[in-house]
C-alpha cells in the first residue's frame, strides 16, 4: 500500500504545507493591513501639510493683512480631510485589528495632534478675521457603542452642515498630554460628551438636538 | 488586550489545525486515490457468517431488513440470520416468526440494551464472522463478497461499510445525505492509515474470535459500535472500511430525532475516548494514538470557541447596527470592508476549497449525482459547528452525569 511508504512523512509533509498556507494567510492579511495603514498615514501627512499651510496663511494675513475670505474655503478643506481621516481611523480602531500595534498608536497620536493643532488655529483665525465657526468637540471612548453611534450622528450633521467643524477626541487617550489638557479644561467625565461652542452636553445627542445648539 | 489575545489565539489555532487536517486528508486522498479498489472475493472461501439483527419495536421496517439480509449473495448453508428482538412490545417478533421457514432465527430478549442483545447473540451464534445489521437498514447483495476479503489480513478485527442515506425526502435528510457521503470517504482514508476507530451499527462485520477475545460489546455505553472498534484497536486489531458495499440507512426525519441521535453519539464518543484515554500519545498505537485521537478531542473545542467568536462578532454587529439604526436611522453605516480580517478570510477560502474538493470526490467515488445544492451549501456551512456543538453537549451530559436514555427510546 502506497500509504505505508508515505505514512512516516505524511505528517511532516502536511505540516510543511500547512505552515506555508498559514504563512501565506498571514502575508495576505498583513499586506492588506499595511495598505490600510499606509493610506491612513498618507491622509494624515496631507492633513499636516494643509494645517501647516493654513498656519502660514494665517501668519501672512496677520503680518501683511489680507483677505480672510480666501481662508474660509481652506478651513472647509482641512476640516473635511481631518474628518475623513478620523472616520477611517475610528473604523480601524473599532475593528480592534490593530489594538496595541505601535504603528497604529503612532498614527492615532499624530492625527490627534493634527486635530488639536487645527482647533487652536481655528480659534486664532476666529479672532484674527472676526468670523464665528460652530465648533464641536466630540469626546468619545473606544469600542463604546454610544460613542460610535454619536459619531455617526455627527457624520450626518456634517453632511447637512458642511460649515460645522467637528473634532473627535478619545477622552481616555493617555499617551498625548494635550488630551488631558482638553479633558480638564472642559471637565469631561463621561463619553460621549459634546462641547458645542463651549457648551457641554453629556450622553448621546441626536442630530436634531445638536442642530438646535448651533448657529 | 487580553480579549484580543485570546481571540487571536483561538482564531490562529483553530485555523492552523483545520488547515492541517484538511491538507492531511487531501494528501492521503491524493496519494491513495488510485489504490481505493477493493480486493476480490475468492468464492471457494466461504466461512460461516452470522448476521445479527438487533431490533427494538421495529415492526415497520424489520421485514424489509430481513428480506435484504436474505438476498445477500452468499451460500445459504454458510450464513445464519438471527433477529435479536430486544424488549419488543409491538409486532416485531410476530413478523420475524413468519420468516422461520426461510431459516431466520428469533431470540427474544427482555432486558433492553443493544449491547446486551448483541452479546446474547454472540453466545448463540456459530459463524466465524459476525455481521451486525441495524433493523432499520437495508443490506446490499454484494456486502459479504466485498467485505470478507478484507479479513485476509489476520490483524483485521472489523470492517465497516460506507453507508448511504435511504431515499432522502426532507431537508434534514438531504443534509445527512451529504454528511454520510463525505464522512464515508474520510473513513475510507482513515482505514487506509489504520486509524479508523468506529464500526457503525448500520452494517459492520467482525471476526467473531476477536469480538469474544476482547470481551464482547460494552452494555453500559450509548454507542457500543464506537466502543467495540476502539477496543479492538486497543487490543492490536485493525478496522477497515470498504467503499464497494454501500448499504442504506434511514436517518432521522425530524429535528427531535436528529437531536436524540446526535446527542447519543456524542455522549458515546466522549465516554469511549475517556475509557480508552490510555491510548492517547502512545507510540504503540501509531498515528491513531499520537495524532487522530488527541486531535479528535481538541478540534471540537477549538471549533466551539471559533463558533462562539463568530457568534459574538455577529451578535455585536447586529446589536451595533440595530442601535445605530434606531438612533440615526442608518442601519448599515460603518459596516465596511475595513473590518474584515484578511488572514482569516484567506484561510477560510482555502478550507472551503478543500471542503468542496472532498465533497466532489465523495460524490464521484460514491457514484452519486450532485443533488440537493441548497442542502449541500447548508451542510458545508453548518456541519462543523453542529458536530462540535453535539460533542460539547455530549461531553457536558457525561460530565454532569445526566441519565442515559437507551437508544430504542431516543431514536426517531
Amino acid at each position: 500500500m502506497v500509504a505505508e511508504k508515505y505514512k512516516k512523512y505524511l505528517l511532516v509533509t502536511t505540516l510543511i504545507i500547512t505552515i506555508f498556507v498559514f504563512a501565506a494567510g498571514i502575508l495576505v492579511g498583513s499586506t492588506f493591513d499595511t495598505y490600510q495603514t499606509d493610506e491612513l498615514l498618507l491622509s494624515i501627512r496631507q492633513n499636516e501639510l494643509e494645517a501647516q499651510s493654513f498656519l502660514v496663511e494665517q501668519q501672512f494675513v496677520e503680518t501683511f493683512g489680507g483677505q480672510c475670505d480666501s481662508m474660509i474655503s481652506r478651513v472647509e478643506n482641512v476640516q473635511k480631510s481631518i474628518a475623513d481621516t478620523g472616520r477611517k481611523l475610528t473604523l480601524l480602531e473599532n475593528s480592534r485589528k490593530y489594538e496595541g500595534a505601535e504603528d497604529f498608536e503612532y498614527l492615532k497620536n499624530k492625527h490627534l495632534i493634527s486635530k488639536i493643532q487645527f482647533f487652536t488655529l481655528l480659534k486664532n483665525f476666529e479672532e484674527t478675521c472676526g468670523v464665528n465657526y460652530d465648533i464641536i468637540l466630540f469626546f468619545y471612548q473606544v469600542n463604546h457603542s454610544e460613542s460610535i453611534t454619536q459619531g455617526f450622528s455627527l457624520d450626518e450633521l456634517a453632511d447637512k452642515n458642511p460649515d460645522v467643524v467637528i473634532l473627535s477626541i478619545d477622552k481616555d487617550y493617555e499617551k498625548e498630554p494635550l488630551v488631558s489638557l482638553l479633558v480638564v479644561r472642559y471637565n469631561v467625565e463621561k463619553a460621549p460628551t459634546l462641547i458645542i461652542n463651549d457648551e457641554k452636553i453629556e450622553g448621546f445627542t441626536s442630530t436634531a438636538n445638536i442642530e438646535s445648539y448651533i448657529n | 488586550m487580553l480579549e484580543i489575545f485570546a481571540y487571536k489565539l483561538v482564531l490562529y489555532a483553530s485555523s492552523f489545525i483545520s488547515l492541517f487536517m484538511a491538507i492531511f486528508w487531501i494528501s492521503v486522498l491524493f496519494l491513495e486515490e488510485g489504490n481505493l479498489e477493493e480486493p476480490k472475493w475468492d468464492r471457494k472461501y466461504a466461512p460461516l457468517v452470522s448476521i445479527l439483527i438487533p431490533a427494538h419495536n421495529e415492526e415497520d421496517v424489520i421485514a424489509a431488513t430481513i428480506d435484504s439480509a436474505l438476498q445477500v449473495d452468499y451460500p445459504k448453508t454458510k450464513r445464519e440470520i438471527i433477529v435479536l428482538a430486544n424488549a419488543c412490545t409491538d409486532r416485531t417478533e410476530e413478523i420475524v416468526k413468519s420468516y422461520k421457514e426461510k431459516g431466520v432465527k428469533l431470540i427474544s430478549i427482555k432486558e433492553p440494551g443493544k449491547g446486551h442483545a448483541i452479546n446474547i447473540g454472540l453466545e448463540k451464534l456459530k459463524g466465524e464472522f459476525t455481521v451486525i445489521l441495524d433493523a432499520d437498514s437495508i443490506a446490499t447483495q454484494n456486502l459479504l463478497e466485498v467485505l470478507l476479503p478484507k479479513f485476509n489480513d489476520i490483524k483485521v478485527g472489523g470492517v465497516k461499510t460506507s453507508i448511504k442515506v435511504w431515499k432522502p425526502e426532507n431537508f434534514l435528510e438531504k443534509l445527512q445525505w451529504f454528511e454520510y457521503l463525505s464522512v464515508g470517504l474520510v473513513h475510507k482514508l482513515m482505514s487506509v492509515l489504520d486509524v479508523l476507530h468506529l464500526t457503525p451499527g448500520v452494517f459492520s462485520i467482525y471476526r467473531t474470535d476477536a469480538l469474544k477475545k476482547v470481551g464482547g460489546f460494552d452494555e453500559n455505553i450509548l454507542t457500543e459500535d464506537i466502543e467495540i472498534a476502539v477496543r479492538l484497536l486497543h487490543n492490536g486489531y485493525k478496522i477497515k472500511s470498504s467503499l464497494a458495499a454501500m448499504p442504506f440507512t434511514k436517518v432521522p426525519k425530524t429535528l427531535k430525532g436528529y437531536h436524540g441521535q446526535r446527542l447519543r453519539w456524542a455522549r458515546g464518543f466522549f465516554t469511549t475516548m475517556l475509557k480508552h484515554k490510555d491510548m492517547f500519545f502512545k507510540k504503540e498505537f501509531g498515528l491513531l494514538g499520537l495524532f487522530i485521537m488527541p486531535i479528535s478531542f481538541i478540534m471540537p473545542i477549538l471549533i466551539i470557541l471559533s463558533t462562539l467568536i463568530v457568534f459574538y462578532t455577529i451578535a455585536g454587529f447586529i446589536l451595533y447596527t440595530s442601535l445605530n439604526g434606531l438612533l440615526t436611522g442608518k442601519i448599515f453605516q460603518g459596516a465596511t470592508i475595513l473590518l474584515v480580517d484578511f488572514s482569516a478570510l484567506f484561510w477560510t477560502s482555502v478550507l472551503v476549497m478543500c471542503g468542496i474538493y472532498v465533497l466532489y470526490k465523495s460524490v464521484r467515488i460514491f457514484r452519486e449525482k450532485a443533488s440537493y445544492p441548497l442542502a449541500g451549501l447548508m451542510f458545508f456551512i453548518a456541519y462543523p459547528f453542529v458536530k462540535s456543538f453535539y460533542w460539547f453537549l455530549g461531553a457536558m451530559y457525561e460530565l454532569l452525569g445526566v441519565k442515559k436514555v437507551w437508544r430504542g427510546d431516543a431514536r426517531w
